[in-house]
């Protein structure tokens, strides 16, 4: 038997410092670390400022997600000055919104995901060529119109927003903005053109209607051969490749899952409140962990920070939530190993469990029973897990299959929104009060919880959905939900552990990361690599 | 919002910023001050002006509660008042109806 320690330093193709170190036994990982590298900060830069500076400085968190650290930002302010929204001002945020999330699943899928399936350890694979030919970084026939392309859905998010990234164009009340009739017909015509080239022209090989009648596995498995144009679009040959080359077969995680859920219903979310929220949801929050569903609960979640460099150990509820930093030196004797806080949810009966976030965990709560009228139903992925299991492949396939779901969603709110009534009205602003605002960005569940006193921020706590996934061990030693994904993982070549990439990267994770490898017994560094060159 | 400007209640920043964002455009469509958005700024040293402190975001600081705190480069409060209030004062009617919806 032989043991080695690898460490991945920087994973490349994320967005931020993520360090992977795995162990790794016979070829296979049997122990996994992740390592975020940097320290961010921003509930103290928040403390003590205006209440409404989230809106100004948690876009700024991430540069390919900040619409959506704007979205939970603005109704985490909603929630704790109890303003009235109205419903014109809800469609433009949930446009705006949906539209970021548009512009994430391809670029995230070309430029992030794409370039490991070229790798070299798959020469001999049979569709290697045709694989190379696709999804070749820069120079792939795919890659290039996929990435190019995948600017359009946020130029519509500028017409409302006035630019993406980085605008605080949702306030309390509303939206900045009072669109005129050329902007909705502006942005029909720009996600058309989008769908028509991208969307059904180049991923689908399809009408959005005839995809979204799949129902389940076999039906995808169907539809994937139905005719040549949907043979060769790049989602079926993407899903051929994955299981030519084994991305079906690693990377499961806990198969435990987490959504707050987003796109609140214009109607029925005019008072936002915290407790009003679930059952105002059009993609439905909950819970899926040991086989069984539940409500999400705000008052649930917990941040431990037992393995992080933070002062202390244990878990608190965000709006009681500590961030006191220490000299990771000091870190590491006391068994910390991350900046990032472990996020764990009290599921009722089985306790603090960690728990996968992103498209996965959204679209199994889209499979949950007794959905209302203008909530998401949909069992596909629920019945692709239930029958294939979560792995690298089925986690990609969620999150594209949120794509044409959204670019119908998006429609349907601009055909919606009344241009002679009001998208925004002027709130009170009392001098306290608590808030939770939340939403689904790209890779997953994303909220912020804010504290007012005095007129001020008293606590400010933002969970993103990458510290759901990569955060460290709790103070109960479980593993993070991506450490967990790791370990089964083969890897083939130590000095080129693609498979880690891959697993890393089906959760598009906004950090980037670093393998460094070690030798189990001697505890020496045996290789340094860096992911993807980037 | 669609009519009126953005500089003396909602605490732009547009006079004093230099910055391209209304020549080129973001995304090839628009700008902050474009789409009712209030400059912020952020390309300036010292962003985020006024450090985000209380009353400060997305209100313009004003001095005697009337003459903004910050004027354009060359100009004194004196002046830019006594501009603005002329503006205000000839603007016709049609400038202040909301009727660019349709």
């Amino acid at each position: 038997m032989t043991t080695m320690d690898l460490r991945v330093s920087p994973l490349g193709q994320v967005e931020g410092d993520l360090d992977v170190k795995v162990t790794i036994t016979d070829g296979v990982v049997t122990d996994a670390w992740t390592e975020a590298a940097m320290f961010r900060g921003f509930e103290i830069i928040l403390r003590g400022k205006d209440p409404q500076a989230g809106l100004i400085m948690t876009p700024r968190i991430c540069g390919i997600c900040g619409g959506s650290h704007l979205y939970k930002a603005c109704y985490a302010v909603d929630t704790a000055w109890g303003t009235y929204v109205p419903p014109n001002a809800t469609r433009i945020r949930n446009i705006a919104q949906a539209c970021e999330t548009l512009q994430s699943m391809p670029r995230y899928f070309y430029a992030i995901m794409g370039p490991d399936l070229t790798a070299a350890q798959y020469a001999n694979a049979p569709s290697y060529e045709e694989a190379a030919r696709r999804f070749a970084p820069y120079v792939g026939t795919a890659y290039q119109t996929g990435v190019t392309l995948s600017q359009l859905p946020v130029e519509v998010y500028a017409i409302f927003g006035g630019q993406w990234p980085h605008s605080s164009f949702m306030i309390p009340g509303g939206v900045m903005c009072a669109p005129t009739l050329s902007d909705i017909t502006r942005s029909h015509a720009i996600l058309d053109n989008w769908a028509r080239t991208w969307l059904e022209g180049q991923w689908l090989g399809c009408s959005i209607d005839r995809y979204l009648q799949i129902q389940t596995w076999e039906d995808f498995l169907a539809w994937m051969d139905e005719n040549e144009s949907q043979h060769n679009s790049d989602l079926a040959f993407f899903t051929r490749w994955c299981m030519e080359i084994g991305l079906d077969t690693y990377g499961q995680g806990y198969g435990n899952f987490l959504a707050t859920g987003t796109f609140l219903d214009p109607e029925l979310y005019q008072h936002p409140t915290v407790d009003g929220r679930n059952a105002a949801l059009q993609s439905r929050s909950g819970i899926y962990a040991g086989g069984q569903y539940f409500d999400f609960d705000q008052a649930r979640v917990t941040e431990d920070i037992t393995h992080s460099f933070y002062k202390g150990t244990g878990a608190l509820h965000p709006w009681e939530g500590v961030t006191d930093p220490i000299d990771p030196a000091d870190g590491e004797a006391q068994g910390k190993y991350t900046w990032a806080k472990a996020p764990r949810y009290d599921v009722p009966g089985l306790g603090y469990v960690p728990l996968e976030v992103g498209p996965l965990a959204r679209q199994m709560m889209a499979n949950r029973p007794d959905a209302a009228a203008h909530q998401d139903y949909d069992p596909f992925v629920f019945d692709m897990i239930s029958k294939v299991g979560a792995n690298v492949l089925t986690r990609v396939l969620a999150r594209m299959h949120e794509a044409p779901k959204y670019f119908r969603s998006v429609k349907k709110w601009l055909g919606e929104v009344d241009l002679h009534e009001d998208f925004y009205a002027k709130p009170a602003e009392p001098a306290s009060g608590k808030g939770f605002g939340s939403t689904e960005a790209a890779r997953g569940a994303l909220s912020d919880w804010i504290v007012i006193e005095d007129g001020k921020i008293a606590n400010y706590q933002v969970i993103t959905p990458t510290a759901w996934n990569i955060g460290p061990r709790d103070g109960s030693e479980n593993h993070g939900p991506m450490e967990k994904a790791f370990i089964g993982a083969p890897v083939q070549n130590p000095d080129f552990p693609v498979e880690l990439a891959q697993v890393a990267h089906s959760y598009d994770s906004c950090l980037v990361c670093t393998v460094h490898a070690y030798d189990g017994k001697t505890g020496r560094e045996l290789a340094k690599f860096r992911m993807g060159g980037g | 919002m669609r009519t009126g400007c953005l500089f003396y209640e909602f605490g732009c920043r547009g006079p004093m910023t230099h910055s391209p964002c209304n020549r080129i455009l973001w995304n090839r469509q628009s700008s902050k001050t474009r789409a009712g958005h209030p400059c912020t700024g952020c390309t300036e040293p010292g962003f985020p002006h006024g450090d985000l402190a209380q009353g400060t975001v997305f209100k313009t600081q004003k001095v005697a509660g009337v003459i903004p705190k910050d004027e354009p480069a060359g100009m004194d409060a004196g002046s830019y008042m006594a501009l603005a209030g002329l503006s205000r004062a000839v603007a016709p009617q049609w400038s202040k109806e909301d009727m660019f919806v349709v």
